[in-house]
């Protein structure tokens, strides 16, 4: 199985999806809700929603993609910048502001500053 | 054999003769002295204190001894300077291995330190070591790294002796509270120092603020741990390995010892797991993602010393110890990839799966560890941070109003949990899947793939190790759990595997890898950087620099020469007349140099007379 | 076993046997061995060795001397010693007490050092005119001695102002043109303050308190008890003392230092990090402790400005060290922030910061004086001046930059150094006045001492040196040494700053002979309360 082929990759899907839904079923609360398994007073429901069938399935995905889009559409947006930013050191310039290279400047060691008192 | 001095000191000798040997001699040196410190660790006796032999400056010093949680920090601290020299064996890197054996010894010491100023020393000297890992990498990115690092650290550290000496001016003492159990494993500990309450906890004075200001700089918090993603990305591949270990898990091993139980740090530590998370996801380097991820992970262990139960407290240092071993794991995995290949960013990666197998399921597994999935050791460990923080009537404080009980945190006690949890989702999107996805998949490899670019011997060897390490302790933790503080007679102190907990923790990640591939058209990896608070100090300040109040003082100058009216060229030329120099040895002779011993000696005589 | 090897290492000097001299010597003894040295060292001025070997003897003599002192010091200062009445009820008198131990002891112990390391480094360099140098410096600790040993103001008036003049040849040394304006520079400044501000100060002190002497706690209760004197006229004679003592360089009266830069290094090593300008800075905490008091300073609230007149001076003077390329004037100004904390522990006007200000008064001698010596060394081995220059020196100099380094961590503070005592001391002191200006003052100084020092460290062992420009040398001596191709520098210099940077760690590990003298000297304030 060669991870180019996509009939493999459609295969790996397919085993993905049905071990979600596998997961859906072997759900431990929901078990409790249809007797099939005892309530567990060790793991009974701290907070109210988490004695929900499904709660951690639903949290996990919902969280992440909050995760990702607040990350990635709103603070990316304001935060992101191109990765030679801090490239323009003020102090030891050897490129401009824009990123066009000085001339004449040695890269990197500190200039010779003015003698002050 | 009865170990009586601070085992840090056989570091401390490996790091100066490493420096020091001649020829090669230093690889050997560089796994031998870890190799005795853990032998010491192991062997340090129970109940002593290494003090000496009198009273120093005035203090009654404790140089060694065993608080609570040192041996599983320092046992796996020793463990770490081991791997860390194996990974770096193949490598010409004598004054990176004598720093980090510097660096490690002092965090050792710090875990062995029976009081606040021994404890602050070695801290110090962390710093040295550090600095000098990571400018031992070469070049300008890690000069100007190293720079930037050991300036917050030295503010830090400064911040921190501040504080400590407030706090010893205050109290008189420089002694280490002792931690006791509750009642039960789920009862906050209670801190004592000689027989009255410890109050540090309770940040009712400036001292306590202060010197929880210079821990928390340490452990990475926002908005003051900038200086992580920074600076640890700047390192070689093996220094960052080294350097991933022992700052932050010292800082969290201090605030056991000195703040269990501080409200504030519940919160500190949901920032820190929340913000890791956020940044790691925009990051685009490959070892800033893990270096976020640090972040996010000391966060788990910081909310949960803010938790402050035995379990907490248990679960804090169960982490550590087993964070330390993946996050070496997937730094290592990380370095070999860079040091095989020169790539460290997430868009020139991919396609590797084929070329780098070994270094592939090593990655695997510490990305499975750090998800906290079952038969890791992140599933063992972690677990009881979350278990401690699902029950907030242990542990959160209460206060009556108006005949009715109410919670007195700063905000309601269940948003701990919930953030952890959704904080474990998060750790499997960003470093679970997207570590080992962007780094060794992304792309289909070629089609008869015949490099070989998984790395030299001994880096597998210490990647296999840590690996294997990671599934022994998930499938078998008892080694571990036996070391942890707070210990309960009759049954095995914390039990991982329940049927409910599997499969919540099997939907709870597997969602989330879930909501990654349906979302991976938005992670796509671009040119960018995220700007962190570490722009104060990087932009703003030399622009204002630059543009403000350089220009200001040099409109001062006339002002400033006129009225002292001094001519500068006296100050201004000095030095030798430079033409004339000429080199020669010193031609006094030996008779000068042999009367001035007979006299020191004559000196030395009279005093022991 | 090695429990007690550990024990040994840690064990107080005050569990080693203490010398068993019965009788105290003079300290007018302290001041006359130098003086008998020079005299000889000037008749030996023909024959070198000999002349080289009168200095060391001398040097030795010199700390056996305050070697035996130091038996009989307690916290309340000795009985004065008169030496003549020079103005009737006016003495030169002498007595011993800790803060004078602590100066005394630190100028005799690194005159031996740095005479090792003069000779080395004016021989290496054949400076020329060096009878007149050992002969200058003999005097100029004779000086110091003066100083250390004053019994009151006039005595240390005297011998402060030929500390002045001891050190002006050595400053103006080479003859240079240069040399010479910056020597005027020096001495103008330092006599100017003196004779203009400093003494004012004494002629009001005498008129309204009828005394010169040191008494711990001061001399002015009584006149300020009894409304004779006005506290404000009382805070403009602190001020006059203050600025009248050049020596202890707090801005802005600190230009002479950068400009006595010009002398030769051993004379900035010993007299600029050591003896010349911890003159200043020990007559600034004598004067506050045995003349105005400091109880009665914080009673009538007249000492609050000096806190941050000196703050000022440790920021702004590390500020400039920062654009300083020179090596030896980045040091100056480092000494000048240095010195300003001694002065702003003094000010801090508690028992802990006088403890602390009397601390950092060694701490910064061995560790200021290891950094001269590694300057000098760079000099003399390699002829740079600038830290620009400096790439890859460690590499080629191990011993002098490892000192070097030893010399930075004392500057900022880390152990295992001195510095770092006297800084736990002074943040001890600081909040025990309750103030947080001096406290941030001392955290933002960690960073500019790091700031300036450690790019030095950073080029020494991690840049790789430069490529020698052309293949001549200098000279065809027997080891063909030339400028780019260099080693190490002789024995006797890199002896001398090895000596030192291990005492900066060892006052670290054994801090209690200093820290002794100054805990003394805390104790022997006079509790009264404001």
């Amino acid at each position: 199985m060669s991870l180019a082929d996509p009939q493999s990759i459609k295969r790996l899907w397919r085993g993905f999806y049905l071990l979600l839904a596998l997961l859906i079923l072997l759900d431990p609360k929901l078990l409790e809700l249809v007797h099939v398994l005892e309530h567990d007073p060790h793991h009974a429901a701290n907070f109210v929603v988490d004695g929900l069938p499904e709660f951690y399935a639903l949290y996990g995905f919902v969280t992440c993609i909050a995760m990702v889009v607040g990350s990635k559409l709103i603070l990316g947006k304001i935060l992101m910048r191109a990765d030679t930013y801090y490239d323009y050191d003020p102090l030891a310039p050897t490129r401009d502001s824009k990123g066009r290279p000085l001339r004449g400047k040695p890269d990197a060691s500190k200039p010779e500053r003015k003698e002050a008192h | 054999m009865a170990v009586e001095f601070p085992p840090a000191l056989i570091m401390l000798v490996g790091a100066l003769l490493i420096a020091v040997s001649p020829g090669k001699l230093y690889k050997g040196m560089s796994l031998v002295f870890p190799a005795l410190t853990l032998v010491a660790i192991w062997l340090f006796p129970e109940t002593i204190q290494v003090k000496p032999a009198s009273l120093w400056f005035g203090y009654d010093l404790v140089l060694a001894k065993l608080n609570g949680p040192t041996r599983p920090f320092a046992i796996i601290f020793a463990l770490m300077a081991l791997a860390g020299a194996l990974f770096a064996w193949n490598q010409d890197r004598r004054v990176e291995l004598a720093a980090a054996m510097l660096y490690a010894g002092s965090a050792i010491g710090v875990t062995f330190a029976g009081d606040l100023i021994t404890l602050f020393v070695f801290w110090e000297l962390m710093a040295v070591g550090s600095t000098i890992v990571v400018w031992s990498a070469g070049g300008e990115a890690a000069r100007k790294a190293g720079q930037r690092y050991v300036n917050v650290h030295l503010v830090g550290g400064a911040i921190l002796m501040a504080g400590l000496a407030l706090h010893v001016q205050q109290t008189g003492s420089i002694a280490l509270p002792t931690m006791t159990m509750g009642l039960d494993l789920t009862d906050p500990v209670r801190m004592s120092v000689q027989g009255q309450a410890w109050t540090l906890p309770l940040l009712e004075s400036p001292a306590a603020w202060l010197i929880l200001l210079g821990i928390l700089i340490n452990a990475g918090t926002p908005p003051f741990g900038s200086w992580l993603p920074d600076a640890y990305p700047e390192a070689s591949p093996s220094g960052t390995v080294f350097l991933s270990a022992f700052t932050t898990k010292t800082s969290v091993y201090v605030l056991i010892v000195l703040f269990a139980g501080c409200e504030l740090l519940i919160w500190a530590g949901c920032l820190m797991a929340i913000y890791g998370i956020v940044y790691a996801i925009l990051e685009n380097d490959m070892r800033r993602i893990l270096a976020y991820s640090i972040v996010n992970q000391v966060g788990f262990m910081v909310c949960a010393v803010g938790i402050g139960t035995g379990l907490a407290i248990n679960g804090a240092t169960a982490h550590a110890f087993a964070h330390i071993i993946y996050k070496a794991l997937l730094l290592m995995s990380a370095g070999s990839v860079l040091y095989m290949t020169g790539k460290r960013k997430c868009t020139d990666l991919g396609g590797l799966y084929k070329a780098m197998p070994i270094t592939m399921w090593c990655g695997i597994i510490g990305a499975l560890a750090i998800s906290s999935m079952p038969l890791t050791s992140g599933f063992t460990t972690k677990s009881m941070i979350t278990d401690a923080a699902s029950i907030p009537e242990n542990w959160a404080m209460v206060r009556e109003v108006g005949g009715q009980t109410v919670w007195a945190t700063l905000f309601h006690p269940s948003l701990a949990w919930f953030v952890l949890v959704a904080a474990s989702a998060g750790v499997f999107l960003h470093a679970g899947i997207k570590f080992p996805w962007f780094v060794f998949f992304q792309k289909a490899a070629p089609e008869n793939d015949a490099r070989k670019l998984d790395p030299p011997g001994n880096m597998k060897l210490a990647m296999l190790v840590f690996a294997a390490l990671c599934i022994a302790l998930g499938v078998f933790p008892k080694p571990l759990y036996d070391i942890l503080p707070f210990q309960v007679g009759g049954g095995p102190l914390y039990e991982a595997y329940s049927y409910a907990h599997v499969i919540n923790q099997l939907q709870l990640l597997l969602f989330a890898g879930l909501a990654f591939f349906l979302l991976l058209g938005l992670l796509k990896r671009t040119l960018t950087i995220t700007l962190d608070f570490d722009w104060l100090y990087r932009r703003f300040a030399p622009v204002a620099w630059t543009w403000i109040f350089r220009p200001l003082l040099r409109a001062a100058e006339p002002f400033h020469e006129g009225i002292l009216g001094i001519p500068a060229i006296a100050a201004r030329k000095w030095g030798h007349d430079e033409s004339k120099v000429d080199y020669q040895p010193w031609g006094v002779g030996t008779t000068v140099l042999v009367l001035t011993i007979v006299l020191a000696s004559f000196l030395a005589i009279h005093f022991y007379k | 076993m090695t429990h007690a090897l550990l024990c040994s290492l840690l064990a107080a000097p005050a569990s080693s046997p203490i010398p068993t001299f019965e009788m105290p010597l003079s300290p007018m003894l302290a001041i006359a061995v130098p003086l008998v040295g020079a005299f000889l060292i000037a008749l030996a001025g023909r024959w070198p060795n000999i002349r080289e070997s009168i200095t060391l003897v001398t040097a030795v003599a010199l700390l056996w001397v305050v070697g035996n002192l130091t038996n009989f010091v307690e916290a309340q200062p000795t009985a004065a010693e008169k030496l003549v009445d020079v103005v009737p009820g006016i003495p030169l008198a002498f007595n011993i007490e800790p803060l004078g131990m602590i100066y005394a002891l630190i100028a005799s112990s690194l005159w031996i050092l740095n005479s090792i390391y003069s000779i080395g480094y004016m021989r290496a360099n054949h400076e020329k005119h060096q009878t007149r140098f050992y002969v200058c410096f003999a005097v100029s600790l004779a000086s110091v001695m003066g100083i250390a040993f004053a019994a009151n103001m006039f005595t240390l008036f005297v011998f402060y102002e030929a500390l002045s003049l001891a050190t002006f040849p050595l400053v103006a040394h080479k003859g240079t043109p240069e040399a010479i304006k910056a020597a005027r520079t020096y001495l103008g400044i330092l006599m100017g303050t003196s004779v203009f501000l400093m003494l004012p100060a004494m002629v009001a002190t005498w008129v309204y308190t009828g005394t010169l002497d040191f008494v711990p706690g001061g001399v002015f209760t009584e006149p300020l008890a009894h409304h004779v004197l006005a506290p404000g006229l009382f805070g403009v004679i602190f001020a006059l003392f203050i600025y009248g003592i050049g020596k202890a360089a707090l801005m802005p009266a600190h230009r002479w230092l950068p400009a006595a830069m010009v002398a030769p290094t051993p004379v900035s090593a010993l007299l600029h990090a050591v003896a010349v300008v911890k003159a200043g800075v020990f007559t600034v905490v004598k004067v506050t402790v045995y003349v105005i008091g400091i109880d009665t300073l914080r009673k009538y609230g007249q000492g609050d400005w000096l806190v941050y007149f000196a703050g000022a001076s440790i920021l702004i003077a590390s500020f400039i060290a920062l654009f300083q390329d020179n090596l030896k004037r980045r040091l100056a100004y480092s000494t000048i922030s240095q010195l300003s904390y001694v002065t702003l522990g003094a000010a801090l006007l508690v028992p802990i910061s006088i403890k602390a200000a009397a601390l950092h008064i060694a701490a910064h001698a061995f560790g200021k004086i290891t950094l001269f010596f590694a300057a000098g060394s760079i000099y003399t081995a390699a002829h740079k001046t600038k830290v620009s220059e400096l790439d890859g020196i460690g590499r080629k100099m191990p011993w002098t930059m490892a000192a070097f380094t030893i010399g930075t961590f004392s500057m900022i503070g880390l152990p295992p150094t001195g510095g770092f005592l006297s800084k736990w001391w002074m943040l001890q002191g600081a909040w025990s006045a309750e103030n947080q200006f001096a406290v941030f003052v001392l955290l933002t100084s960690t960073l500019l001492n790091a700031g300036y020092f450690l790019p030095i460290v950073y080029r020494a062992f991690f840049r790789a040196p430069p490529e020698p420009a052309h293949g001549h040398g200098h000279g065809h001596d027997g080891h063909g040494h030339d400028a780019h191709d260099h080693g190490e520098a002789p024995f006797p210099i890199v002896l001398a700053l090895s000596c030192t940077a291990l005492a900066t760690v060892l006052l670290f590990i054994h801090p209690d002979l200093f820290a002794g003298y100054a805990t003394m000297l805390a104790d022997s304030l006079p509790k009264v309360l404001p």
